[in-house]
């Protein structure tokens, strides 16, 4: 059984416009809505792929009832602490003449120090019989920055594998923590380490850094169609094409568990970037963002394009 | 054969024998549920704590008073009952050997027991372990989605 953490889960809401522009009034062709946040989006494309995890965090009110219900309708299990306010809705306006796609994001609930301290109970529970947990996106209000670092403090003294994805100082702090996996979003690279978004020696030099503070993996998405791999067997970049991609909503999840099954299975380093870039490409090519089944991955793996750096 | 872990919840919300009463009346109410399992410092399933128990803790003796005297009680002095109790354990108010259900029982053997224990809610476990609840309305709709469909009437 894995873990996802997801801190601040939201729905999704995707809003279908031709010729989006802001300022115009606009009738959506195509609304779709669907519990979202990292780890429930790795919890679902997990599922997809035939593996079980339980999704945690924090959820509040009307929305958050409503992402529980979504959740266990896919029969994923959940344990989630339930908080007051209101979990947050992402409005995704998805241009498809243009195809662009434009986010606003809210910031989620209040979580106090009696909601963390519940969290922490229950994820103490679950590890036993856990194999692999994964955590990443953004806290909600009030979680401490050092939240994700407690987490993978916690699933470390039993050794259970951590993949994290997140950026600013609750990223800076997880890394001290050491996790197995850490996955960084190019953009937030350049915020966190001034880092140009087309260097790819800077990217190098950054992951090489955080790995010898001992991390055993760092992926870095480069442009929209590449990960740098940074493993023990050198340095990695895995191409796929982009081109008639429907969406990039969860293409980074898809990754993430790509990994933890790659994991799971044993798989070495070489089919591990191969197999959950696989997972990106069927992902970006769904028309649902956490759509995807392990048969179109294995077909797409012969796609994944690796050159050793 | 439909089982149990084909229609159980896999909500995995639980208390600990330590959680307060009152904290344990609030999960309860957030969760819409009719009660949770309380699980000791192993993850075992140790008890279950019902809307049931938790109304006796907060009016005690009210069958009897309502028997004798057909008379309800005042609410504030249910009020500072909760208050008083609010603090106490759930292990103090937990039903002990509660009914639990291994996720390979079948749905029919489920709801026997569940009737003839007049439990509306009990936990489900996986070689020991929570994974879920199953509750009388889970069964229904579970005979519902069987003989419709989807369950739901256009």
């Amino acid at each position: 059984m894995m873990i996802t953490i997801t801190p601040n889960p939201a729905i999704d809401e995707v809003y279908t416009v031709s010729n989006f522009r802001p300022g115009r009034w606009f009738r959506a062709s195509d609304v779709n809505r669907s519990p979202g946040g990292r780890g429930v989006n790795v919890s679902i494309i997990l599922k997809q792929l035939g593996y079980d995890s339980v999704s945690t965090g924090f959820l509040a009110g009307h929305t958050g009832s409503y992402i529980r219900d979504e959740i266990l309708a896919r029969g994923i299990s959940t344990n989630f602490v339930d908080v007051k306010g209101e979990s947050r809705s992402n409005t995704f306006i998805r241009d498809d003449v243009g195809a662009v796609e434009t986010l606003i994001a809210d910031s989620g609930p209040n979580v106090g120090d009696d909601a963390v301290k519940r969290f922490f109970w229950n994820l103490e529970r679950l590890l036993p019989r856990a194999t692999a947990v994964q955590m990443g996106g953004s806290l909600p209000p009030g979680l401490p920055d050092d939240f994700f670092k407690g987490a993978i403090d916690i699933a470390r003294r039993r050794n259970i594998p951590v993949f994290v994805e997140s950026f600013g100082t609750p990223l800076d702090r997880a890394i001290e923590a050491l996790p197995t996996v850490v996955k960084i979003d190019q953009r937030f690279m350049k915020k966190m380490r001034d880092v140009s978004l087309s260097a790819l020696d800077y990217l190098i030099d950054v992951s090489k850094g955080i790995f010898d503070e001992g991390v055993d993996w760092i992926v870095t998405s480069y442009f929209n169609n590449s990960n740098l791999f940074c493993t023990t067997k050198g340095h990695f970049l895995a191409e796929i094409d982009v081109e008639s991609a429907v969406t990039f909503r969860a293409a980074s999840d898809s990754l993430t568990a790509g990994m933890m099954i790659a994991r799971a299975e044993r798989m070495g380093i070489e089919d591990t970037i191969r197999f959950s870039m696989a997972c990106v490409r069927e992902n970006i090519h769904s028309d649902v963002a956490t759509a995807i089944s392990r048969e179109n991955v294995e077909k797409a793996v012969a796609k994944v394009v690796i050159q050793k750096l | 054969m439909m089982l149990v872990r084909d229609i159980m919840e896999r909500d995995l919300t639980s208390l600990s024998e330590e959680t307060p009463l009152l904290e344990a009346m609030a999960l309860i109410v957030t969760h819409k549920t009719g009660g949770l399992p309380v699980l000791d410092n192993n993850s075992r399933v140790v008890g279950f704590l019902s809307e049931g128990d938790v109304l006796k803790a907060a009016i005690p003796g009210y069958l009897g008073y309502m028997d004798e005297n057909f008379a309800a009680p005042d609410v504030g002095k249910i009020n500072a009952r909760v208050k008083r109790v609010g603090d106490d354990p759930a292990r103090n108010y937990m039903t002990k050997g509660a009914l639990v259900f291994d996720e390979n029982e079948t749905v029919s053997n489920a709801l026997v027991a569940l009737f003839k224990r007049n439990v509306r809610v009990a936990p489900v476990i996986k070689n020991g372990s929570l994974v879920g609840i199953v509750n009388r309305e889970e069964i229904l709709r579970g005979f519902v989605q069987n003989n419709f469909g989807d369950g739901e009437e256009s």
